[in-house]
């Protein structure tokens, strides 16, 4: 008799206890970020943003979710020349221990081409430095024909476009730009595809 | 009693079936994975065993079997021209795990790039070799680019952007890495 008045008893006290430490309980959104080496950024949980510095690899939103809330981390506005993806982003609050979400940026790459004039003959190769994909042409079914590299560039990257072996018989060259003297395969990356490389081809 | 000798009846089968799997009593792959390979030559060995690793390749297992237990110890008998390959995990006893856990990490040899200038007598060229710049000044004779190229890789060297006043063109801009840092290009600046 005395055992069942005790127990009662005993459960009442953690329940009071478990009050007193704020009913629910409450969970910080946080995550890692890694290749943040722009400003901008801002993620979002819902109505909740944080805009991690450059540089910073972590975040903590400023608002703290309950148990069994749902959240939703997303990328509102990416940083300058950059694009970030979120893992472990979303979920409910207390369906692991703690909130860890991971966000990866990286630099915005974009292709790099032209048009060819007089390539008549297989087997042109070009390059942009030691990037170890080059890119080897057939000769051309347009007028002018075209090609892009395999390789993207970096916004804010140079790219120095040459030719690697010409076709039998051909002689290929990257030409000049007259407005600035200098070869129309070099240049650095901007916001969008390069196509203004042009490369002519004579028969020797 | 019975179940002791059905037991052992069973455990005597069970040792001529595995003793059967393989001639030299091994059922057990011995290799791994293979990273940064873009070399031809690399030999490796485990006791008498002797593989060869073709360029580009990902992973690596010696044609003999072992048995759980046996003592293993891979080692790089050849290293591949123009690379250098490490092993982490290539000794150790058998195991279904431990057996195919090797790793062969090879990096490819690294030399320098650069040449000899004349005529700058201005700051503000750019040299680049695809994102690798280097921008010598003004009387600089000779320049080299802070990053390397790997032994065997393509160079296309250009003019970035002229000093004022100059027009700089470079005579051999294209080439192939070769076994020693490289200093043969050559960049002449004339007024413009």
């Amino acid at each position: 008799m005395k055992s069942s008045c005790l127990r009662p008893l005993i459960v009442l006290m953690l329940i009071a206890g478990l009050a007193a430490c704020g009913g629910k309980a409450s969970y910080e959104v946080t995550g890692t970020i890694s290749g943040l080496s722009n400003s901008g950024l801002v993620l979002a949980n819902g109505g909740d943003t944080v805009s991690p510095a450059v540089g910073a690899t972590s975040f903590t939103f400023p608002k703290r979710i309950d148990y069994g809330t749902d959240y939703n981390i997303t990328v509102k506005t990416p940083p300058a020349h950059m694009n970030c993806s979120v893992s472990s982003g979303s979920g409910s609050a207390g369906h692991y221990v703690s909130i860890e979400s991971f966000v990866l940026c990286q630099q915005n790459t974009y292709t790099v081409g032209g048009t060819i004039t007089g390539l008549t003959v297989d087997g042109l190769v070009l390059a942009n430095g030691s990037d170890a994909n080059q890119l080897t042409l057939v000769k051309s079914t347009t007028t002018p024909g075209t090609f892009t590299m395999p390789a993207q560039v970096a916004d804010g990257s140079s790219y120095t476009i040459n030719v690697v072996t010409n076709p039998a018989g051909l002689s290929c060259k990257v030409d000049t730009d007259p407005a600035t003297g200098l070869s129309t395969g070099v240049g650095v990356m901007g916001e969008a595809a390069v196509t203004k490389v042009k490369i002519s081809c004579t028969a020797v | 009693m019975k179940n002791v000798y059905l037991r052992s009846m069973l455990a005597a089968a069970c040792a001529a079936t595995l003793a059967a799997c393989g001639g030299s009593g091994g059922n057990l792959y011995l290799g791994g994975n293979v990273i940064g390979l873009a070399k031809s030559g690399l030999v490796l060995k485990n006791g008498d065993s002797e593989l060869e690793v073709l360029s580009g390749a990902t992973t690596f297992y010696f044609p003999n079997l072992v048995k759980a237990d046996d003592r293993y110890d891979i080692k790089i008998l050849t290293q591949p021209k123009g690379a250098t390959c490490t092993i982490t995990g290539g000794t150790g006893k058998a195991n279904s795990y431990s057996a195919s856990n090797a790793v062969v990490s090879c990096i490819t040899d690294q030399y320098t790039l650069g040449g000899s200038i004349s005529g700058l007598t201005a700051d503000g060229l750019i040299l680049a070799n695809g994102q690798s710049q280097i921008s010598p000044l003004a009387n600089s004779t000779k320049f080299v680019f802070a990053s390397t190229v790997g032994d065997g890789a393509t160079y296309t060297v250009n003019v970035f952007k002229n000093p004022p006043g100059l027009a700089c063109t470079i005579s051999n801009p294209v080439g192939t890495m070769g076994s020693k840092n490289n200093d043969t290009l050559i960049v002449a600046c004339v007024p413009a």
